[in-house]
């Protein structure tokens, strides 16, 4: 077989010291990695307004990002329809803060990481095989820990983000839980040694009727004992790919990585 | 890659003609499983019927008594000789009273007889299959799903979810339940995509009630398949490798809060 389509996208990963602690300098860093690193690069239609490359299957997503006060950085992410598919914010320390930033054609997370906690954001397009790339036109997703009006609702895990489906724009916990039952997953195995699962996750065709939606790409999920920020190389096919945790809150005993080399 | 080990070694399937008496049920199984490596013990077709050893020496026994015309009960030993259908001593099963078919599907170290009564009445054993895992480490893990009568002669009614093993932390086998990797998101739900593409899947087993859950391996030559307009007994052809395809037969068993069936391979 072949290494996981989901796996195959481009990927960058890049940390920057936010020395200002002002979330307007993680704008910036956050287009230079967008528009200058990525290949294929991202384009900026408007200010602050980012797309992502569009594929051969005309799948794409935006994310306009906000400065609300010097901590408190916002997203909107929008579908290829334009439909919006959440506004979440992130509110970082007002002292120096590491800002990291994971991407590529299909996926970008943003996060804060400070003496203080942690903190992200999140967008992404799904694998969509075994179909073919955008034969479903439901598959974009989006996340961030806190609410448009600062409010820490808990709507952001490893599992449970914001989709545009049947029901419109509604957060759920749409990941696939890899064990018995709804809310459990299983990553190890009885020598002790960690299981990796794709970050699969569902939509709604009916109310409250679920189908696979697709696998986020370049992501992960591993067992919630590893730790935010630490790194593993795992074989994925032929090759390895190495993948660091990144601090969104666990979801159904999940935790969400995402690749860096 | 190539394709998994558990879709990778030998397999067989048969369909029993329908017969109205279960001795030709046992005579059947007896010329496919002989064919395929196990040992007749008895040396004259009444079993029990041991496994080829795997390379590390792991085996099983299977012994099938005719209890009535159309009922057998069914018992399975471990390499150590451990009683795996411990609780029920036996499990039944049974055929109509005008017969029906009886699909048989083997392979080294698994078996499964289905009764293609209205309601599938099929049983199943094997070990379970740990790969990438060492073969040997921690433990071989042996189990058979926990019906379909009791020795009683009662159906049991679980789901494939329920099953006769000795988990890492038990000290001898009984009946396990929530046991199954079920790759589910809400109770309402389909391992279909949005295209309606039916997702597949090794059936894999877990031990639920250690913390954190520990993968326990999967059945050999086995798939679990969204359920949706699927009945039992239909053939599903999927890709294990690229350009290689599998058909497996599904098999009737209680998919409640499940959504999957299994499925052995058949060709």
């Amino acid at each position: 077989m072949a290494e996981l389509t989901a796996l195959t996208s481009s990927y960058f990963f890049k940390a920057f010291n936010i020395s200002s602690g002002d979330v307007a300098d993680a704008i910036v860093n956050i287009r230079s990695e967008l528009l200058s690193r990525n290949n294929p690069a991202w384009t900026e239609p408007s200010g602050n307004l980012f797309k992502s490359p569009v594929d051969s299957a005309g799948r794409f997503f935006d994310c306009l990002f906000t400065r609300i006060d010097q901590q408190t950085l916002e997203m909107r992410v929008r579908d290829q329809l334009a439909h919006t598919v959440c506004t979440r914010r992130f509110q970082a320390g007002t002292a120096p803060w590491i800002l990291q930033v994971f991407s590529g054609q299909f996926h970008l997370i943003v996060e804060a990481v400070s003496p203080g906690g942690y903190a992200n954001l999140c967008a992404g397009v799904l694998d969509q095989s075994p179909d073919a790339q955008g034969g479903n036109p439901v598959y974009v997703y989006g996340g961030g820990w806190l609410t448009n009006a600062n409010s820490n609702d808990g709507y952001h895990t490893a599992t449970r983000v914001y989709m545009y489906d049947s029901q419109g724009s509604s957060v759920n916990d749409r990941g696939t839980c890899w064990g018995w039952q709804v809310g459990s997953a299983c990553h190890y195995n009885m020598n002790g040694s960690k299981i990796y699962r794709p970050a699969e996750l569902n939509a709604q065709y009916g109310n409250n009727q679920w189908r696979v939606a697709g696998r986020r790409y370049q992501q992960l999920l591993c067992s919630s004992d590893l730790w935010y920020g630490q790194k593993v190389t795992i074989p994925l096919d032929s090759v390895s790919g190495t993948f660091m945790v990144t601090c969104t809150p666990t979801g159904a005993g999940s935790r969400l990585m995402c690749r860096i080399a | 890659m190539a394709v998994p080990p558990f879709w990778n070694n030998d397999f067989y399937y048969v369909q029993v003609n329908s017969t109205a008496d279960v001795a030709a049920v046992i005579a059947a199984i007896h010329t496919a499983v002989t064919a395929h490596g196990w040992t007749d013990e008895s040396g004259g077709g009444t079993g029990p019927w041991r496994t080829p050893a795997r390379a590390d020496g792991i085996f099983f026994r299977v012994g099938i008594t005719r209890i009535s015309a159309t009922r057998l009960a069914y018992v399975m030993y471990d390499q150590a000789g451990l009683l795996v259908t411990a609780g029920q001593i036996d499990y039944r099963q049974d055929i109509e009273a005008a017969g029906n078919l009886v699909d048989i599907f083997c392979g080294p170290l698994y078996l499964c007889v289905n009764s293609l009564r209205a309601t599938n009445e099929p049983w199943f054993g094997c070990v379970l299959d740990q790969t990438p895992e060492p073969m040997y480490s921690p433990r071989a893990i042996y189990m058979h799903w926990d019906g379909p009568r009791t020795n009683a002669g009662t159906l049991t009614t679980y789901t494939w979810a329920t099953i006769h093993t000795m988990r890492p932390c038990d000290s001898g086998y009984g009946q396990r339940t929530s046991m199954a990797l079920l790759r589910s998101v809400s109770s309402a739900y389909q391992r279909r995509t949005l295209a309606l593409t039916a997702l597949f899947s090794p059936a894999e087993f877990i031990d639920s009630g250690s913390t954190p859950a520990l993968f326990i391996g999967r059945i050999p030559q086995c798939i679990a398949i969204d359920s949706t307009g699927l009945s039992p007994g239909a053939d599903v052809t999927v890709p294990i490798d690229a350009g290689v395809n599998a058909t497996f037969r599904t098999i009737g068993i209680s998919t409640s809060n499940i959504n999957q069936l299994l499925a052995f391979r058949k060709s």
